[in-house]
């Protein structure tokens, strides 16, 4: 393998690091959003939104990340054929979009859990107070009941969020060219497997490092405040 | 529904395949955890930093990356692994797999025991010495009892990671249940194949999970 060679597939690697990254940062908002919204539902008097938000969680976390992910790109493109078949009109499902359908809907069954554990150890009263001080709900949600959610679910968060990160690599098994895809490509055409998977090993190591680094950032500043006891 | 009762022998020979990495997997891990956790006591620098590199790299890395840097690097090395007559190991995946899964769990479970560790009082294991107990005594009535109770949530949330992680070792045409499923939506184009195996894999992760939750309540009064 020449000099040139392995820079071009260097760059490649790169290339497909850029899709991975475009993954997991639409993943992870989306399934965070989603994600308390269903630990809301858990928490919810009605006994269907509860039941359903639990059932979403269990099959969420209970199937592995793999077969999530095909069972949603096979399943979508053979709803679409028959979308297709009605004159719905041809659309394609990509792996992108399957990939992003698949990791959000993980990402939101763990951090819902996060979120659930989060929220059961408020304390009432300040909810209360917050009410009786004349704040609408959705100010008592945003200035009181968030900082401290994100505070306590931070760390269980971050954990769950470099999970995502790195089951955005099973994306390579449905042919998008992410990072593991590209590797995949490099060592199979230079017949060098082992540089080229150390060095996208290493590329992920950077990305979780940086990921791991923006959330114990996150955990300082949301915890300004807060006497620790140690 | 026929269908699926003749893709059944297929899918149970899978299942088997699919218990045996992960129970595997878990013991070889378990070991090699305890090793590290043991060398780590001897607080040598130099062992230290390097147990510390492993474990990041096992964590921070995704496991599918580390089945292909095994399986597809130990065919450039060929050559040495031949000679050193490890290459009919090497080129299986199965084994490939167990490896693979085994170093990856292990730098897990280390992670959790020294956590286990590090959450126990120091002022109980100096009760114990001053009471006269030997080393050995203290870790079977002191240590192993108080660790065990704090490590079991972290551990059997490892266990389920591992039982679905395993089924990462079907993109090297191992046969385990996703493999078999995916050999055989492959050959059929069957969609009820895969939400058949889904419902499996729900399933037995949901019933570990309770059975955990069991052991926990049952055993250890938390």
């Amino acid at each position: 393998m020449s000099n040139e060679q392995f820079i071009g597939w260097i760059w490649q690697l790169l290339e497909g690091a850029s899709i991975t990254l475009q993954l997991t940062l639409i993943c992870l908002p989306v399934g965070m959003v989603l994600g308390m919204s269903i630990a809301l539902a858990k928490l919810s008097s009605s006994k269907i939104m509860a039941f359903f938000a639990e059932l979403f969680t269990t099959i969420f976390r209970g199937l592995p990340e793999l077969m999530t992910l095909l069972i949603l790109y096979y399943g979508l493109q053979m709803l679409l054929e028959k979308g297709n078949e009605y004159g719905l009109g041809d659309i394609q499902i990509s792996s992108f979009t399957a990939g992003v359908v698949a990791l959000s809907l993980v990402a939101a069954a763990y951090s819902s859990e996060n979120f659930l554990a989060a929220l059961q150890s408020l304390e009432r009263g300040q909810i209360e107070a917050a009410r009786s001080f004349g704040m609408k709900r959705l100010q008592v949600f945003f200035r009181v009941i968030i900082p401290q959610v994100l505070r306590i679910a931070l760390p269980g968060l971050s954990n769950n969020c470099t999970n995502i990160l790195k089951d955005t690599s099973l994306v390579s098994i449905i042919a998008l060219e992410d990072l593991m895809r590209k590797s995949y490509l490099a060592s199979g055409n230079t017949k060098q497997p082992i540089i080229f998977y150390a060095c996208t090993c290493l590329i992920y190591l950077a990305m979780s490092g940086v990921l791991l680094a923006i959330f114990s950032k996150a955990e300082r500043h949301f915890s300004r405040g807060v006497i620790r006891h140690v | 529904m026929f269908e699926l009762l003749s893709y059944l022998p297929k899918l149970l020979k899978g299942l088997a395949v699919t218990f045996e990495l992960t129970f595997l997997a878990l013991v070889f891990g378990g070991l090699l955890a305890l090793l590290i956790v043991a060398l780590r006591g001897l607080h040598i620098r130099m062992l230290t930093w390097t147990l510390n590199a492993y474990s990041g790299f096992m964590r921070g890395t995704p496991l599918i990356a580390q089945l292909f840097l095994i399986y597809y690097g130990s065919a450039q090395l060929q050559p040495w692994l031949q000679s050193m007559g490890l290459w009919r190991a090497f080129s299986d995946p199965m084994f490939c797999a167990i490896f693979t899964f085994s170093l990856n769990t292990g730098a897990y479970q280390a992670e959790i025991f020294r956590g286990a560790l590090s959450a126990l009082a120091q002022g109980q294991i100096e009760a114990a010495r001053s009471f006269g107990m030997t080393r050995l005594q203290i870790l079977k009535a002191v240590i192993f009892p108080l660790a065990s109770r704090l490590a079991l949530r972290p551990y059997s949330n490892e266990v389920i990671m591992m039982l679905k992680g395993s089924s990462v070792a079907s993109v090297v045409a191992v046969y385990d249940l996703l493999g078999s499923a995916r050999a055989i939506f492959a050959s059929t184009y069957d969609y009820s194949v895969y939400l058949a195996v889904g419902v499996c894999y729900v399933v037995f992760v949901e019933a570990m999970r309770r059975g955990l939750k069991l052991i926990e309540t049952k055993v250890f009064n938390q």
